[in-house]
């Protein structure tokens, strides 16, 4: 039996399996971009309202502040944890940046993304340093986060808004809205890091198998830190801008927004297992989201409250397939 | 009361004995300082209220801790709550006692989605419980059109809104019996040893040969169903099915409460009367600021602080 003529048998029968593999891989991480666009032109086909510059720019700003929030949450879970405490940072985010903005727009929008950080470091040392659960420690800093925004303000501190800071949220260059260019430069960036540089190997190495990491040398406290100061630090970021976009700073804001970021990034082929995930994936999932509440606002007769109930179906179906394809690929 | 897979090896340190005992400690501790400082904590009014809260809470909290035990988490007792107290509304033309059986069924059907899926399907418990919990909240919402609708005053509304036995409500009874059948369930039967057994290891556990998915959907069906008579205790005691508010952060409660009490979210140990304490820290805590005519939001900060205590306190004990 000549070894040329084995090898190559060989590669002819593993040749389907493998491409069937990489299908399914290629699938996973880039379905929803897919679906994005399948569900963009039907929603297109079906209802005339939909497909207008306007509503576009409806569905980008208003996605823009979970974009934001979920770009930290895709680092974190390819980290291989999550971080419930965003939605309270955009709260905390958006009343530091009311209280802040007296001292100039640049104040208001460093103290939110600094104060975000802050929590975002003593969750990453609690879970990196003292090896707590990120889900628990997360939890925690959801309840204490909200706690303290609504110490510093019961009620909504509305805030005049003229000038650089209510520019930044709710003017347009080039046509396109501010928070629009934000959000998608801001996904742009973090691909980039994610894919490019060593930080983003290193995240990928944590989620996929930690103890591999750090024998590899890999110094996987301090990247996991730093993850969840990422995330702090964006989710403050958009509270600050949220609070720049209503002109006021509201303590109850970002409510829920820490489960939405979590489901955008599953939608998105981020694997909650870890070490799995790309940024176009996640961005995707937040446009989904984004589309589906657009849609149904917009059917007259159709209450908002279907809104939770149909992106609660759309994430289980997501996972649905998500789970098979998995399996499929094993 | 805790049960975990290894016998208690009986040279446990002082240290480890009192990290063991934190949430009875930190309990005791508190009424204490109630006792002295809070005016009006004495009243028997003010206990009284403060079980009537305490009682779905620790109704989610038992369903939580089984979950919790088997390495999962159930996200979705909130909004069942919600749920089960919107379909209790729309059953009421039938009578009280079919609107209480119908709300318990609704938190059936829900736990049972949610078991299917992560027993049957495999899905991640975090996940799909998630996924229930946006989505049952939109069902409660859609079913009542997001409007709060009156319970009837009188008969079985009444024994489970305002009924009481001296200081303690018939709600807190039953909540109470019902913690006890669950932790004798955990304690001494096949069930129970197969809940810690897939926490502690679930790939050994199917190796054995236990019924690792029949028990699964048996945990989760069964955190729906006390969620479900959480939401009829929530809404009896409200007088109102109210979709927007009934529930609401409950399962965050839940969780914490579970934690507290030394359910270690690594699963395999349960703790239900550490839940129940834990669940009782939580609302006397809670009472306490407001009482002292503090800002409540203090006690949510103090909340997050006592769930990383007691998270690092375990984390110690190893």
């Amino acid at each position: 039996m000549s070894v040329s003529g084995t090898s190559a048998a060989v590669r002819a029968e593993g040749a389907a399996p493998e491409r069937r593999a990489r299908l399914i891989a290629l699938i996973q991480s880039r379905g929803a971009i897919g679906v994005l666009l399948l569900a963009t032109i039907v929603a297109s086909l079906r209802f005339p309202f939909f497909p207008t510059v306007a509503n576009f720019e409806n569905i980008g700003t208003a996605a823009s502040f979970l974009g934001l929030v979920a770009i930290g949450q895709t680092f974190v879970i390819i980290l291989g944890g999550f971080d419930l405490s965003v939605g309270s940072l955009i709260g905390l985010g958006s009343v530091l940046a009311a209280y802040a903005l007296p001292y100039g727009w640049w104040a208001a929008l460093l103290v939110p993304a600094l104060a975000g950080g802050a929590v975002g470091l003593v969750d990453g040392l609690l879970i990196a340093r003292a090896g707590m659960a990120p889900f628990i420690v997360t939890l925690a800093a959801l309840l204490g986060v909200r706690g303290i925004a609504l110490v510093l303000a019961k009620n909504s501190l509305v805030i005049a808004t003229p000038g650089v800071f209510g520019l930044i949220a709710n003017g347009q260059i080039l046509g396109i809205d501010n928070l629009i260019w934000i959000v998608f430069i801001g996904f742009a960036i973090a691909a980039i890091v994610l894919n490019r540089t060593r930080y983003g190997v290193a995240v990928f190495a944590i989620g996929g198998n930690e103890e591999a990491a750090r024998m590899l040398g890999v110094p996987v406290a301090r990247i996991k830190v730093l993850t969840y100061v990422v995330s702090g630090t964006l989710a403050g970021l958009s509270g600050a801008l949220l609070a720049a976009h209503l002109s006021s700073g509201i303590s109850t804001a970002g409510q829920g927004e820490e489960l939405k970021s979590i489901a955008a990034a599953v939608i998105g082929g981020v694997l909650l297992t870890g070490g799995v995930g790309t940024m176009a994936g996640a961005l995707s999932g937040v446009l989904l989201l984004g589309l589906i509440e657009n849609v149904i606002d917009q059917i007259g007769n159709l209450s908002s409250y279907y809104q939770n109930l149909a992106s609660g179906v759309f994430l289980l179906i997501a996972v649905l397939i998500q789970t098979v394809l998995t399996r499929r690929r094993r | 009361m805790s049960t975990g897979l290894m016998a208690r090896t009986g040279h446990d340190s002082p240290m480890a004995l009192l990290r063991a005992q934190s949430v009875y400690v930190a309990f005791a501790a508190l009424i204490v300082i109630d006792l002295i400082f809070t005016p009006g904590f004495r009243n028997v009014f003010v206990i009284r209220n403060l079980l009537f809260e305490a009682a779905p809470v620790i109704l989610v909290t038992l369903g939580q801790s089984l979950a919790i035990g088997t390495r999962g988490i159930d996200l979705s007792v909130g909004s069942t709550m919600g749920l089960a107290a919107a379909v209790m509304a729309l059953a009421l033309p039938g009578g009280s006692w079919l609107a209480v059986a119908a709300g318990v069924g609704a938190g059936l059907v829900v736990g049972m989605i949610n078991g299917g899926l992560i027993a049957a399907l495999d899905i991640n418990p975090l996940i799909s419980s998630l996924a229930l919990l946006v989505a049952a909240r939109g069902t409660a919402e859609a079913l009542l059109d997001g409007s709060r609708v009156s319970l009837p005053t009188g008969g079985l509304f009444d024994a489970l809104g305002i009924g009481a036995v001296w200081i303690v409500p018939t709600v807190a009874i039953i909540a109470l019996a019902i913690a006890g059948l669950v932790a004798f369930l955990v304690r001494t039967t096949m069930f129970g040893r197969y809940v810690l057994f897939i926490g502690a290891n679930k790939a050994a556990a199917m190796i054995a040969g236990i019924k690792v998915r029949r028990t699964l959907l048996l945990v989760y069906a069964a955190s729906g169903v006390l969620a479900g008579l959480a939401g009829v205790f929530a809404a009896a005691r409200l007088g109102a099915s109210d979709p927007n508010y009934i529930g609401v952060n409950y399962e965050l409660d839940a969780i914490a409460a579970a934690v507290i009490g030394g359910t270690p979210l690594s699963g395999g140990r349960i703790s239900i009367l550490g839940g129940v304490f834990g669940v009782l820290l939580l609302q006397v805590l809670g009472a306490s600021f407001i009482m002292n005519d503090i800002n409540f939001s203090y006690a949510q900060i103090l909340k997050a602080v006592f769930i990383v205590g007691a998270l690092y306190l375990q984390r110690a004990g190893g």
